[in-house]
């Protein structure tokens, strides 16, 4: 940071813009306190640290700040946001301050070759939507074309296909929701044919303009449909879906729930038991995108506790709720040897309570994946532990899939490595 | 040759040749002169196996008609298995193609050893026509 500010330095344009948002405008009640600084998982890497960022951009230098460099190691979690007195809004500034950093042609270097915004970037532009797989929709199960409830399945097949060098079967949670939706709901859901990835990874990328044409395209969409209500199984579609789409895009008319909102209701109205049993200690991670951004942190938890009679045991992490701790990587752009100490050190929080890691964001399934993945060759005790998605437990013990957790070991990689089979998809992966 | 050139229409094909067999292929192929449509844009690699789904992702995304990838015969290959690690990552990227509705058609594997000049001709030609009846990558903006 520079000691001294010039008055040449200023931008009154850039104050401007950050004075357009109630939200970007609170960071100009920022006292420098430090206790962002101080709480953020990644305050080290920052060239300058959050309350220097926030100091600088309430002067207006925007040239200090609208620097790559500075601006990717964001995660993006919001906990500085849970400590500061003055509720700052940290993350919406980063957002903003990205998307003024696109605007002026500048772009930084994306985790896997930036294959996942070229692909939210050709959906944008091509006019339809995704074509689903046909396994998608399991055996014996139904889907309706138009109805008043509908499965909002993001980009679930595609990160399937790129990630599958992980292992994460990500299709499973996409089939398992459905399989659950048909049991739970009167009618079998809706999936919705042309629907488009939701946009949160170009929204916080700062590539405002594809998120906006993705979002407008969803909610032409499924206005048409009729739709009134959209579950979700992923964290990050619910907060775009349910925070921004109203926010950025018009005639946004429908609700949003999570899968867990909705299982947790039934099971407070005593609609639904489940009927499997299915020993295992288990312990639940909050995304960042349902805990601090939604505010979501008791569903899931009802549901864990009432699987108490079925022989699950359900044990808190030491940090948990708002103070969870992030998966380490955010939308595909800062992945470095910090965010892999932050997915070892959650590992090993959750293998020193439980035996399988329960989460509801198919990224952090992915990211800590990823970790176990890169680990496989030296075999410790942490690699003995088993990731999942809320959607496939509830479906194992409604009874209605087979669940893929194998005790002891890391079965799946550790085939691969035995057949020689992996291919990485990715020239760089390690 | 391609015999009808339709003058609306002409697909452009990104092309990437691997330096040992598909570079020395296509070389081979103008050498001795065998004809070929000039729907191709070279660039060349050291190996099939550098080429990332990203890559052909990006040319489809500023609206390359078809993409291309050769490289040595199975077994033949200068660094040992980097053709093996390139038919993987063909086959991912195809069926990332179809999910985002383009055909998986448009993306083409060959292999193509330093000597085959006539078949990367053929090839060429084969592709360009199957191009021509898909007609362009449509783009909305």
């Amino acid at each position: 940071m520079a000691d001294i500010i010039k008055s040449s330095d200023l931008d009154l344009n850039f104050i401007k813009e950050l004075s357009k948002n109630e939200e970007t405008k609170s960071i100009l009640s920022c006292f420098e306190c430090g206790m962002c600084t101080a709480s953020c998982p990644v305050g080290e890497q920052f060239l300058l640290n959050p309350h220097q960022i926030t100091r600088l951009a309430s002067f207006g230098v925007s040239n200090q700040i609208l620097d790559e460099k500075i601006l990717r190691y964001c995660l993006t979690c919001r906990t500085c946001q849970e400590y500061c007195p003055q509720d700052v809004d940290f993350i919406e500034f980063i957002r903003l301050a990205r998307t003024l950093l696109i605007k002026r042609g500048i772009k930084y270097e994306e985790t896997h070759d930036g294959i996942l915004t070229l692909i939210s970037e050709i959906q944008a532009n091509l006019p339809n939507g995704f074509k689903l797989p046909s396994e998608v929709i399991p055996e014996g199960y139904q889907t309706l074309k138009e109805g008043k409830t509908a499965y909002f399945l993001g980009c679930l097949p595609i990160l399937d296909v790129v990630f599958d060098a992980y292992q994460v079967n990500l299709l499973e949670i996409a089939q398992n929701g459905i399989k659950i939706l048909n049991k739970v709901l009167e009618q079998p859901p809706v999936v919705i044919e042309n629907a488009k990835c939701c946009g949160h990874d170009a929204l916080w990328k700062g590539h405002f303009d594809t998120f906006k044409k993705l979002a407008e395209h969803n909610v032409n969409e499924i206005n048409r449909l009729g739709i009134e209500t959209i579950v979700t199984t992923c964290a990050e579609c619910y907060r775009t879906l349910k925070v921004d789409y109203p926010k950025y895009v018009e005639n946004v008319k429908f609700n949003v729930i999570h899968l867990s909102e909705l299982i947790a209701e039934k099971i407070k109205n005593d609609e639904l038991m489940f009927s499997e049993q299915y020993d295992v200690e288990l312990t639940y991670h909050d995304p960042c995108r349902l805990g601090r951004h939604m505010k979501v942190y008791s569903p899931p938890r009802v549901i864990l506790n009432s699987m108490e009679e079925n022989g699950v045991i359900f044990t808190e992490m030491e940090k948990t709720r708002e103070y969870s701790t992030c998966c380490g990587v955010s939308c595909f752009i800062n992945c470095n040897d910090l965010s892999k100490a932050l997915q070892m050190d959650r590992l090993v929080e959750a293998k020193n309570v439980a035996d399988l890691l329960i989460t509801t964001c198919p990224k952090c399934q992915i990211h800590y994946s990823c970790m176990m993945h890169e680990k496989k060759e030296q075999p410790s005790d942490v690699m003995k532990l088993e990731i999942s998605d809320l959607t496939n437990l509830i479906a194992k013990m409604m009874g209605l899939s087979e669940f893929k957790h194998e005790e002891g070991e890391n079965k799946g990689v550790k085939k691969q490595i035995e057949e020689k089979k992996y291919v990485n998809l990715y020239l760089y992966d390690q | 040759m391609v015999e009808q050139i339709q003058e609306t229409y002409f697909p452009k094909i990104l092309t990437f040749l691997c330096n040992w067999c598909g570079y020395a292929g296509a070389d081979y192929a103008g050498v001795s002169r065998y004809q070929y449509p000039p729907s191709i844009r070279v660039i060349r690699v050291m190996c099939s196996g550098r080429i990332q789904p990203s890559l052909i992702l990006d040319a489809f995304n500023r609206g390359t008609d078809g993409v291309m990838v050769c490289g040595c015969h199975i077994g033949d290959c200068h660094y040992i298995s980097g053709n093996e690690y390139a038919e993987e990552r063909v086959k991912k990227t195809k069926k990332i193609l179809e999910m985002l509705r383009i055909d998986p058609n448009r993306l083409r594997l060959e292999w193509i050893s330093a000597s085959e000049g006539i078949k990367f001709a053929e090839v060429v030609n084969d592709f360009t026509n199957q191009l021509i009846s898909l007609g362009p990558l449509k783009k909305e903006s």
